[in-house]
């Protein structure tokens, strides 16, 4: 449970905080909304999100804090936003046919993704929150509204259930240069 | 399959890296946006907090009445040309006060007792109380500290409490002690020439939609409390007041703790508020703020809206220390 952080801001401490908040979260904030959304929406959801902040800039929680609140706040705007949702199909597409920074060949990557793609959409993003935005159980939990021992039991569930989707797909981690880089 | 290589196989799906946007947060286009967003109108749907954007003490109204014993007697002119002289040989004695300099481990502790309005929004229906709030803040440059005791909450007027007993007496405010980290104190960034802090200030104040002037005034109390400010920012910060018009003198005051002060206020016809700020003529510091309803607003002309009294500053070497008395 997030507790409400009520300090009094004064109009410009209002705005130098703010300012640090989407400086240094700015990159992350985009990050997030460019891997879940095509580059014109992820723009709108960029904006929308430290629009958020902004209004509501004194429930925004400090520290290492901030940057899940943002997480949250960004997933969000992404599930509220239609044009999203009728994209949806697309990214998944593009989630299929984009090559990979590690190279895995065309074939085990294609087979990634669609195992990947066959799990809930809350499946996807509890892993998601780990692989691409490199969060922990606790932060997870910020995120997603719940405490950090559910976060952990939602992101056990996902692997075993990507696991599962892969073997069944023939996708070996013994064989995939993947294994090197974990 | 263990969990690292399954989290790694999910990394490889990211179809834009962290790396990719590095330098991201820099670019025009994010300077845009900031613009675009701290341009928008701050409002909460539910819950209104009114940040102490001025004030005097407890017994305010009181000392309303009967405690600014020397107020000026003059026509608006005269007092708009006496609150410029007045203000800037406040800035004239701002620029000859020592700079804090905080060392590693250091930190500018304040103590002020403060009052300010929140607005509850329920089924359609408002109601509004006074906060009363005693608070304790660290600032330093690797962080901070606030410790504040909120008090028991009175309503602004007896229709606020009407409408709060018609929505079946909903919790109005949280009572009682908090204590919170904060961020390092921000390195103050207004500029010290006064020509061009007034420009500065009167860009950031067009966007607010309470009047230019009035929310100059309002800009200029908010650096002078809390931030850090540097002699020559503080200096720079009295020379645009003095500039602003509507500006008045009220004249010698004594705070509510019972210190000599010098009064100046600005009446705000867009929101029907009187900002006051009050302020040492021997250091320039800022001793109290205030803020009283006019006639047309809300709350009814002449309440006391809310306040801000600084009862003590100085530097300390912990965030559990207070000053030496």
């Amino acid at each position: 449970m997030t507790m409400r952080v009520r300090i009094p801001q004064t109009a410009v401490a209002r705005r130098e905080r703010f300012e640090r908040i989407y400086r240094s979260n700015y990159e992350a904030i985009l990050g997030y909304a460019r891997r879940r959304t095509e580059p014109d929406e992820a723009a709108d959801v960029l904006a929308e999100t430290f629009l958020v902040a902004w209004r509501r800039l004194e429930a925004v929680p400090e520290g290492d804090e901030t940057r899940p609140w943002l997480y949250g706040t960004a997933r969000r705007v992404v599930a509220n936003h239609e044009r999203a949702r009728r994209r949806r199909g697309r990214l998944d597409a593009r989630l299929r046919e984009a090559p990979g920074a590690a190279a895995a060949p065309a074939g085990d990557r294609a087979a990634l993704a669609a195992a990947f793609l066959r799990l809930t959409e809350q499946e996807r993003e509890v892993l998601s929150l780990v692989g691409w935005e490199g969060l922990d159980a606790k932060q997870i939990g910020a995120v997603l509204g719940c405490s950090a021992n559910a976060a952990r039991i939602r992101l056990h569930r996902a692997r075993r259930r990507l696991a599962g989707e892969l073997e069944r797909a023939g996708w070996s981690m013994n064989s995939h240069p993947l294994e090197e880089i974990a | 399959m263990k969990n690292d290589a399954i989290d790694a196989a999910v990394a490889e799906l990211a179809l834009v890296r962290d790396s990719d946007l590095r330098g991201a947060a820099r670019t025009p286009a994010a300077d845009a946006l900031l613009a675009k967003i701290v341009a928008k109108e701050v409002r909460e749907p539910v819950r209104v907090d009114r940040a102490p954007r001025f004030l005097l003490a407890g017994a305010a109204l009181a000392v309303v009445a009967g405690v600014l014993v020397f107020a000026f007697a003059g026509t608006n002119r005269e007092q708009t040309a006496s609150a410029a002289t007045v203000l800037r040989h406040a800035g004239t004695i701002a620029r000859k006060q020592p700079p804090v300099v905080l060392q590693p481990g250091q930190f500018v502790y304040t103590r002020s007792r403060n009052l300010w309005t929140v607005t509850t929004v329920l089924s359609g229906k408002s109601f509004t109380v006074l906060e009363p709030h005693s608070r304790e803040i660290w600032l330093g440059p690797t962080g901070g500290r606030l410790h504040e005791v909120t008090g028991r909450p009175t309503f602004l007027t007896l229709q606020d409490r009407e409408t709060w007993l018609a929505l079946g007496r909903p919790q109005t405010t949280v009572t009682g002690e908090s204590d919170n980290k904060l961020d390092p104190m921000p390195r103050p960034t207004l500029p010290t020439d006064p020509g061009t802090l007034y420009a500065q200030l009167h860009k950031q104040a067009e966007a607010n939609g309470n009047g230019v002037d009035a929310e100059m005034f309002t800009l200029v109390g908010d650096a002078l409390r809390e931030t850090g400010a540097s002699p020559e920012q503080r200096a720079a910060l009295y020379d645009v007041a003095a500039r602003i018009p509507g500006v008045r003198l009220l004249g010698r005051v004594l705070d509510p703790p019972g210190r000599r002060g010098t009064a100046v206020v600005l009446d705000n016809e867009h929101n029907h508020v009187r900002n006051t700020l009050i302020f040492d003529p021997e250091t320039s510091l800022l001793l109290a703020e205030q803020e009283t309803a006019l006639p047309g607003g809300q709350a009814p002309a002449g309440k006391l809206i809310g306040y801000a009294v600084y009862l003590e500053q100085g530097v300390v070497s912990s965030m559990n220390a207070r000053p030496a008395r």
